[in-house]
């Protein structure tokens, strides 16, 4: 994809979250009473209303960047999709362990996982040295030592 | 004078210098690590002060909370990721600059204006409390609005490449402010039902998310290689030279002016002074184009108002009892528990306290250049791990960061939500710091308004007939057409490079 | 597939934990065996009470109290959370008012009965504050001035539906000025400056934030809105001895999840009452303006249930209830 046509898929997916943050505010929150009393729709509504004219502006930005021809000067590097959402998926992982497992397992799990898939570790020695410094040097400065409060298991608990 | 020598014996002695210390590095601790603040930092050390006597306690609090904003800039500067809302715009020069192998330049800088900004913001306490705090008094809600509506506007020095992408992320940060109870009306708005949603979007959150996952994302475009951060110049542990930054002493003494006034005035804080101080620096700089490339100035600027701001929210802290943020509301706690009720009379009832308490600010900034300017050495080293592995180690610290703010589970899948969504937005060449400046503005901006004109019944006139107001929306307007002038001539001439 | 088995190992150690953890049969200790989590719902002063509340009630205990802010929502997400822990003992909220307040205001899943009272430990009365310029002394020169002008009378509250919202409006309703009223909602705490500096007439908040301010005499406080004086400010005439019938304080206790075994309930009642009674706790009430009010759990039931009803129709009056 070029970055033109990037451009302009972000303007049409800005405008589209702009319409419907509009709708949404429109249709769920109330008005003010007057009086002094904008209420709490006013503002989410006018942002939401500012988005969409700011991308329909970007969008006719853009093409008339295209007739121009003189834009391609920046490369915006390409999206790594797939590392992107593999990441959101294991941070829901460890989200939704947290409280199950507890800090203490959770965060091993996840730092291989990451290691592993994200960042493409191989050693052995490495993995298991990271999961397991990590986890206990957090553990103990952030946990013990600084007093911050870590989530323990509802189905196992190490402390 | 007799009860300042008292004040300095009781602040003096090595139990409460050892307090202050404590305090320091437990908040450059956690001002450093991207994800920790000082907020978190100042609620674990409340209990602490507890058994302690007032000056020490109230020592060791204040250091937290210098500490912690000093910190930082180290995380900024190094990695990119601000260790706090009020360093966002250190990321903006400072991470350049360690790109270039000047990490320890930049550190080096950043402490020494911090510290400046914080002493100059004591001073100024120290001679004008009461003249300052008539002042802050005026601002009410339709003049706070005002100046946050100039603060707003520095929106266009931060968008880089592209105006309009800088825009349309600014408003992105407002309307995620928005998410959550309604301030005024008490009613949840754009939460469908949820109870996560119904808490807010923590702006801290959405800072690490916003900083640090694009990091971890870029991270895995690597080959395994085990490089260095960031493919960087050799790295060095230079400090900055007195000369420079003695040429840098004017820039340095107007950025703290402008954080120490900021401070004093309740609702604002540490971020606006920043982002406010940045673009100050910009406007008036020779070098307009550098910034944003690694611009000391632009590390300079920020660190100084920031710091500043300490000492100008002791300002209404202590002489009406208004706390200006979270974290001060903890410091104001933990004044109260002793037996130190801040507002008018406390300078009749506790003036012993009051000086201690000034001795103890600057015993903090001691501290911090001490340990920061010792710790410049190892921070550097940072940048040796390979990418990779600094890349996980950043993710668990923020995740704890994240947990941490709130203890719930909610704000770990909002970061993760939010630090995609910056990813690909980076991606997209969309400048991400106005996100952070629309966050930190947005409901400042809509509560002030929203209360200004229920005190005026539905009128304008309440922004209309303060004279602070329109000031304030007169250099908001000034600084917009300012903004378009320039970029029309730049169009212009480019133009003419083009044919 | 270094990594596959690194993943296995892992759900290895997790397995053989689990299976140590629920293969163990738990043995019936006395309560508590663990350390107690207390939520809390909001920060500043609440916050404040809690962590020197859960020390001492550590103490008592023998086992850590731990504070855990969890705050957002009007209370909304720390209640949530609490009400679906398991109901142990060992996850209390660190409650107030706010159960009734948020619960009649709508949006939220629950209501006082998901609930197990433990104590009542705090309470904090309100007071009324104006500026020391306008001269009144008492609430009836406040009433009478206002009712023979056309003007209204603005009022700084926290926000719609909040505390101070509330006992505002009871009041100004029973001094018979109820309709010369406009309440203007701030998002935080700034009401005395913006009292100081005029803009507002009249505040009610907690009396540590006037003190000071009552001290140089810049404003004056009219009036507490409890049925006794207090301590903080025993110069201050409570509504009632001015003949305006109204008793309203905030109360703070310690509640569980529903289900939670009446015998662990009494224990933690009992470390609430010793720490209510300690030194610790008597010393942060003096500096910090609130009083220990120790009330066990079926006294505190009862308040709690009462309160509910009345927090409802006042609500409903003010058009913010359901």
């Amino acid at each position: 994809m070029t970055d033109l046509r990037k451009d302009l898929v972000l303007g049409l997916v800005l405008l589209a979250a702009g319409a419907g943050w509009s709708a949404l505010a429109w249709a769920t929150l109330s008005p003010g009473f007057g009086g002094g009393d904008i209420g709490p729709r006013a503002f989410p509504l006018a942002f939401g209303v500012i988005l969409m004219g700011l991308s329909a502006l970007f969008i006719a930005n853009t093409l008339g960047r295209d007739t121009g021809g003189a834009a391609a000067k920046e490369g915006s590097a390409s999206i790594l999709w797939g590392p992107a959402l593999l990441l959101l998926l294991e941070i829901a992982v460890y989200g939704a362990l947290l409280e199950k497992i507890g800090f203490v397992l959770a965060t091993p799990l996840l730092v291989l996982a990451v290691l592993g898939a994200n960042l493409k570790i191989r050693g052995p020695l490495t993995l298991a040295a990271m999961a397991a410094g990590l986890t206990a040097g957090c553990w103990l400065v952030f946990g013990k030592l600084l007093g911050i409060y870590l989530p323990g298991g509802t189905w196992v608990d190490l402390g | 004078m007799d009860m300042f020598l008292n004040a300095a014996l009781l602040a003096l002695d090595p139990w409460a210098i050892g307090a202050v210390g404590f305090g320091t590095f437990i908040g450059l601790v956690f001002g450093s690590i991207p994800g920790l603040t000082f907020t978190v930092a100042l609620a674990l050390a409340l209990p602490v002060t507890f058994a302690m006597d007032s000056v020490p306690a109230t020592g060791l609090l204040l250091g937290t909370y210098i500490g912690g904003m000093t910190g930082g800039s180290v995380s900024a500067i190094l990695l990119g990721i601000p260790g706090t809302p009020s360093a966002a715009a250190t990321v903006m020069d400072g991470h350049p600059m360690a790109k270039r192998g000047q990490a320890s330049i930049a550190l080096g800088a950043a402490v020494v204006a911090s510290v400046f900004g914080g002493i100059f913001s004591l001073a100024v306490m120290i001679v004008s409390v009461n003249l300052v705090s008539r002042l802050a008094i005026g601002f009410g809600p339709a003049e706070i609005f005002a100046l946050v509506v100039f603060g707003l506007s520095t929106i266009c020095g931060l968008c880089g490449g592209s105006i309009l992408k800088g825009l349309i992320s600014g408003v992105v940060g407002l309307m995620v402010m928005t998410v959550g109870m309604d301030q005024i009306e008490g009613v949840p708005r754009m939460t469908f039902g949820s109870i996560g949603l119904m808490s807010g979007v923590s702006l801290l959150v959405a800072m690490i998310g916003l900083f640090a996952v694009p990091f971890i994302i870029e991270a895995s475009a690597g080959d395994g290689g085990g490089q260095g951060a960031g493919r960087m110049a050799r790295i060095r542990a230079d400090l900055p030279g007195l000369r420079l930054l003695l040429s840098k002493a004017w820039l340095m003494v107007r950025c703290s002016a402008l954080g120490t006034g900021i401070g004093a005035i309740p609702g604002t804080g540490g971020a606006i002074a920043s982002f406010l101080a940045y673009d100050h620096a910009r406007r008036t700089s020779a070098d307009k184009a550098s910034f944003g490339q690694g611009n000391l100035d632009g590390v300079i600027a920020p660190e100084a108002a920031n710091n500043a701001v300490t000492g100008g929210t002791l300002i209404p802290l202590l002489s009406l009892g208004i706390p200006g943020d979270p974290a001060t509301a903890i410091v104001l706690a933990g004044l109260m528990i002793h037996g130190i009720s801040p507002g008018p009379a406390l300078f009749m009832n506790h003036a012993t306290e009051v000086y201690g308490m000034y001795v103890a600010v600057v015993i903090a900034y001691l501290w911090v250049l001490a340990l920061q300017l010792a710790g410049i050495r190892l921070f550097v080293h940072v940048l040796k791990i390979p990418r990779e592995l600094l890349a996980a180690g950043v993710l668990v610290l923020c995740l704890i960061g994240a947990w941490s703010v709130r203890n719930s589970v909610f704000d770990i899948y909002a970061m993760g939500i939010i630090g995609v969504a910056a990813y690909v937005l980076v991606a997209l060449r969309v400048p991400i710091t106005p996100i952070i400046l629309g966050m930190v503005l947005g409901p400042t901006i809509e509560n002030e308004f929203r209360t200004a004109l229920m005190l005026s019944g539905g009128s304008a006139d309440i922004f209309l007939h303060s004279p602070i107001a329109l000031l304030f929306l007169g250099l908001a307007a000034l600084v917009i057409v300012l903004q378009a002038v320039g970029e029309i001539r730049l169009r212009a001439s480019q133009q003419k490079v083009n044919a | 597939m270094k990594m596959r088995l690194a993943l296995g190992g892992g759900f290895a150690v997790l397995a053989a934990a689990s299976v140590l953890s629920l293969g163990v049969p738990q043995a019936r200790a006395e309560f508590p065996e663990k350390p107690v989590e207390m939520t809390v719902l909001f920060g500043g002063t609440a916050s404040t009470i809690a962590q020197v509340l859960s020390e001492t009630m550590a103490g008592e205990l023998g086992e850590p109290v731990v504070p855990v802010s969890r705050t957002g929502g009007g209370g909304a997400v720390g209640y949530s959370h609490v009400m679906a822990t398991a109901p142990d003992g060992y996850s209390i909220v660190w409650n107030s008012n706010s159960v009734n307040t948020t619960a009649h205001v709508g949006h939220v899943p629950y209501s006082y009965e998901d609930f197990v009272p433990i104590a009542r430990v705090s309470e904090e009365t309100p007071a009324l504050a104006v500026n020391a310029a306008r001269g009144w002394t008492s609430l009836q020169d406040m009433a009478r001035e206002v009712s023979a002008s056309d003007d209204h009378l603005k009022v700084g509250i926290s926000g719609k539906g909040s505390f101070t919202h509330l006992v505002s409006a009871a009041l100004f309703d029973a001094m018979g000025i109820g309709d010369q009223v406009t309440f203007i909602a701030y998002g935080d705490g700034k009401a005395p400056v913006e009292l100081l500096a005029g803009r507002i007439d009249a505040a009610i908040q907690w009396p540590g934030q006037f003190k000071s301010y009552v001290d140089t005499g810049d404003l004056s406080v009219l009036a507490v809105t409890g049925s006794e004086r207090i301590d903080f400010l025993p110069g201050v005439p409570t509504a009632q001895e001015q003949g305006v019938d109204i008793d309203i304080t905030m109360w703070r206790g310690l509640a569980a999840p529903k289900d939670t075994p009446p015998e662990v309930v009494e224990k933690l009642a009992a470390a609430a009452e010793a720490a209510t009674n300690s030194e610790a706790f008597r010393k942060a009430a003096a500096t910090m303006g609130f009083q220990p009010a120790y009330a066990g759990p079926q006294d505190f039931a009862a308040l709690i249930a009462r309160d509910d009803a009345f927090y409802a129709g006042l609500l409903k009056k003010l058009g913010l209830g359901q």
